[in-house]
């Protein structure tokens, strides 16, 4: 019973918990899969966009610088003659200028001369912000110090305003410094070209200094140390949350990609927490509801345990209430149809005793038949006064036979012992009837230890005496005993007129049919105690006889005396 | 069951998956410094303008390789944080505050001896070994030109105008070090040497102040230049910058006398980069960042080869003086104290 209780628990917890478990982890792998999706990837597109915008620009630059120092070097001193001499000017210049044509809007291009001062450019004068250039200060050392390559850095500007991208290179002739390539590139208009959307476009360079101004940037115009230090993570600061990556672009400096992932992860923060209170919530109604289930079922399986064990014991009437609208309700009909079957059975047998006893009370009774009585002591009253003697012995016989029948507490005899009480009847009949009557015995003799019911066949013999007279009027009465296969037959037969072919039907017909019948009440009682007695294939026949008379055969099964029964036929209560 | 089983052990692996793939992405969160070549750094508290400090650690960062991290803030603020982090120190540097406001704390700083000592000039030398001079900076009057009309300001003497009253734009010398130094000033110069005496004076200037003190020195040429004031006790440096940006003022060096008291470049005692810091030291005083701030931040160099910015005066031309007391921690103590009181209107 509680094997049954958990099992079904069980099977429901699996069930249910099963799609709770499922969706969580749908959710999960779409909060991966959206992460992925719109961060990771997306920072991934406008960094690289970021990056080769930022590298065309450098190497752009590059290019023209390396062609312009190109074009200076091919005569010596160029930059002094620049100043010097206007036709070495026109003509250097001219030869410089086409490596500045298609420059981006913004860029500005000056030979300046080893002290920093303009030589020839696009404006007079280098940007405010810029012009302190000297051997010992700015720009002009580096590019000095390594003149081979070109230099980029990040200069001037104000920690709010845009910085410039300078990139340059010396200018040398036998060893010496002539002069200086600039390039200055004004963030505003990288800037320009660089922000689209939502996402930030930073450019550090490895000082942590800004190109353009950025939103996060710290008090002092630089990028925050978290950024520059984690450059593919997730990045906290200022109570927000970024997702950073940033990729390296020549020259020392860094191209950061920074998505603002505050609001994303806040709702996937939101998701998750929604699932786990669904699922905190779940869980105990699931709890409650698989508990109450398996319980309702096995209650209905303990009932049902307990009826039958009711049946068990012979308690029919016990109630059997199952849920309804359960799947059992079909065990309860069934249940109820069982019982209600059985008390029925009950109920017959019971009726079958009753009338079994009821017969052998009508029996008692019509043993002791009074008309039998009242003749027979008519006839002695007669009988006194004419032959004393004959009236002697049939009170004698008679008193036998009373005796005989009184007797109640023997049910079954031994044949012989019947025979007896025969005989003493049929002599009082013959006395009555004098020589009309004649009265015949054939009798196995090893059936005289039979059992048998008491005063069997009596009224079967009261029968032929009052209804098996011939057309004279004479009555041969014959009483045969012999044995089947395994049944004991008693015949009593007459030769009277006997019953017509309907009527002998009809009489067969209601002993089959175990009706009662008032009329031949006698036969009936016979047939009846020895169904009631023995069973089916044991009774009472009736037949008419060939040569006229009816016989009435009882068929009994073998019981010798001391209540041996034969092997076969018997069905014993 | 065997079907059962194989169930279970699919609901597993599939829990163990979706785990392994949160914790993957929560490997990103985690993800801590991919040092790579990792810069130098130098951490500077500084009480000077961006606009002042950018170029030069701009050209600082560059040529000595480091990363440098500024924390910019009030003078008198910034000491306070340095004496409070002395165990551990969290900068390197204090770049700013006069010498005569940090002397009395000089057992905070390093000793150290710049490799331009030989140049600087004999009055700005290191006298007590972790007070390395930085710019020369002569305490000023800025008024300004639109409000002062005729009336002549010439000094100290002239801000006791009852019609100045409530227009003088002076900072609390408890937390601006240049107004400090005004203060010193004033005592020596009203005092004729004698600072004592200079007290008097003090106390009619901070009735005339009508109950104004302003909070950063900022604030005072700032005030000034917008016309909420019609002079200021200010630093050169700041009067020159405004003056030459084509503000409405003038810049005034007091009849009775100027003093001009050197700030000063000072590295922590058990800073964490102190190579760096040195380095940072020398730079600062080195002959290229020197001139540029004459050249271009409106402040005299304090050495021998560097000189005034232009259109500035040399000193020789004006009234200098000099303080001989005032930059003791106990002196400076009973002044500020006395100017509160005095301020706020207490018996003496």
């Amino acid at each position: 019973m509680h094997q049954f209780q958990d099992e079904l628990r069980q099977a429901l917890w699996k069930y249910a918990l099963l799609p709770v478990l499922l969706l969580t982890v749908a959710g999960l792998l779409l909060m991966v899969g959206s992460w992925q999706h719109y961060v990771v990837k997306d920072n991934a597109r406008h960094r690289t966009q970021l990056v080769s915008g930022i590298e065309t620009v450098m190497e752009d630059g590059a290019r023209r610088v390396e062609r312009i120092g190109n074009q200076l070097e091919k005569s010596p001193g160029s930059i002094e003659k620049i100043q010097r001499d206007g036709k070495r000017r026109a003509e250097i210049m001219a030869a410089v200028y086409p490596e500045l044509d298609n420059t981006d809007a913004g860029l500005t291009f000056y030979l300046l001369d080893n002290q920093g001062k303009v030589v020839a450019g696009s404006r007079q004068q280098l940007p405010p912000e810029l012009q302190d250039l000297s051997e010992e200060w700015g720009f002009l050392q580096r590019m000095g110090r390594s003149p081979a390559e070109m230099q980029a850095e990040l200069a001037g500007g104000s920690p709010r305003t845009n910085r410039y991208l300078l990139m340059g290179k010396a200018v040398k002739t036998a060893g010496q410094v002539d002069g200086f390539i600039l390039l200055v590139l004004p963030g505003e208009a990288l800037q320009n070209r660089l922000m689209s959307g939502k996402q930030d476009a930073i450019l550090l360079d490895q000082f942590d200094n800004l190109l353009f101004p950025w939103s996060q940037q710290t008090a002092a115009g630089k990028a925050p140390a978290v950024f520059r230090h984690n450059k593919a993570s997730l990045v906290h600061y200022d109570q927000q949350l970024y997702y950073a990556t940033g990729r390296d672009v020549g020259h020392g400096f860094t191209v950061l990609a920074v998505t603002p992932v505050t609001n994303l992860l806040s709702r996937y923060v939101l998701g998750a927490a929604l699932l786990l209170a669904l699922f905190i919530l779940m869980v105990p109604i699931i709890g409650v509801s698989v508990l109450r289930e398996s319980r309702g079922k096995a209650k209905s399986i303990d009932e049902l345990v307990e009826a039958f064990a009711a049946v068990k014991t012979g308690n029919w009437t016990h109630p059997l209430n199952l849920q309804p609208a359960s799947g059992l309700a079909v065990v309860q009909e069934a249940y109820e149809h069982m019982t209600r079957s059985l008390q029925e059975l009950m109920r017959k047998n019971e009726e079958e005793a009753k009338a079994s006893v009821i017969s052998e009370i009508r029996q008692l009774e019509s043993q002791f038949n009074p008309h039998f009585l009242f003749n027979t002591l008519e006839n002695i009253k007669f009988m006194v006064k004419l032959d004393s003697d004959a009236a002697m012995s049939m009170i004698k016989s008679l008193s036998k036979l009373l005796r005989y029948s009184i007797n109640n507490t023997v049910r079954r005899v031994k044949l012989a012992d019947d025979l007896a009480y025969v005989r003493g009847y049929m002599e009082i009949q013959q006395r009555r009837f004098g020589n009309r009557l004649v009265y015949q015995e054939q009798i196995d003799p090893q059936s005289l230890s039979c059992e048998i019911p008491k005063l069997i066949f009596q009224p079967a013999l009261e029968n032929a005496v009052k209804y098996g007279a011939d057309a004279k009027g004479r009555i041969a009465i014959s009483l045969q005993v012999e044995f089947g296969r395994d049944t004991l037959q008693i015949r009593i037969q007459d030769r009277g007129r006997g019953m017509d072919v309907p009527t002998i039907s009809r009489l067969q017909a209601l002993l089959d049919s175990e009706a009662n019948d008032s009329v031949h009440m006698g036969v009936y009682n016979i047939h009846r105690r020895i169904r009631l007695m023995y069973g089916k294939p044991y009774g009472v026949q009736v037949k008419q006889r060939e040569g006229g008379g009816t016989e009435v055969l009882l068929v009994l099964p073998i019981i010798w005396e001391e209540g041996k029964h034969a092997e076969t036929g018997n069905r014993g209560r | 069951m065997k079907r059962e089983k194989c169930w279970r052990w699919a609901l597993v692996l599939l829990v163990l998956v979706a785990g392994i793939l949160v914790l993957g992405s929560w490997q990103l969160l985690g993800q801590e410094e991919e040092q790579a070549e990792d810069l130098p750094e130098l951490v500077i508290y500084s009480p000077h303008p961006l606009e002042f400090t950018q170029p030069l650690l701009d050209e600082f960062e560059k040529e000595a390789g480091v990363r440098v991290r500024l924390i910019n803030g009030g003078t008198g603020k910034l000491l306070q944080r340095v004496k409070e982090e002395q165990e551990n120190p969290q900068a390197d540097i204090l770049w700013g505050g006069s010498v005569s406001m940090i002397k009395p704390d000089a057992g905070l700083f390093e000793d150290y001896e710049s490799v331009n000592e030989p140049m600087m000039r004999p009055e700005f030398k290191n006298r007590e070994g972790s007070m390395t001079r930085f710019t020369d900076v002569p305490s000023v009057l800025l008024v300004n030109t639109d409000l002062a009309g005729d009336w002549s300001i010439d000094g100290y003497e002239d801000l006791l105008n009852p019609r100045l009253r409530g227009k003088i734009a002076m900072a609390d010398p408890a937390v601006s070090s240049s107004s400090y130094e005004q203060l010193i000033n004033m005592l020596y110069a009203m005092g004729k040497g004698n600072p004592e005496r200079g007290w008097d004076y003090v106390g009619s200037l901070a009735a005339n102040l009508d109950g104004r003190l302003l909070e950063r020195s900022a604030d005072v040429y700032d005030g000034v230049a917008r016309g909420r004031y019609v002079v200021g006790c200010t630093f050169e440096e700041a009067a020159l910058t405004y003056q030459r940006a084509g503000a409405p003022v003038r810049i005034v060096y007091m009849k009775e006398g100027v003093i001009s008291e050197p700030d000063g470049v000072y590295i922590l005692r058990n800073a964490k980069h102190m190579a760096v810091a040195k380095q940072f030291v020398d730079f600062i005083t080195g002959h290229g960042a020197q001139s540029f701030i004459a050249r271009n931040l409106h402040r005299r160099s304090v050495r021998k080869d560097v000189a005034a910015p232009e259109g500035l005066q040399e000193k020789d031309n004006l009234v200098m003086l000099s303080a001989a007391a005032g930059d003791t921690g106990e002196v400076r103590q009973q002044w500020l104290e006395r100017f509160r009181r005095i301020f706020h209107g207490e018996k003496e």
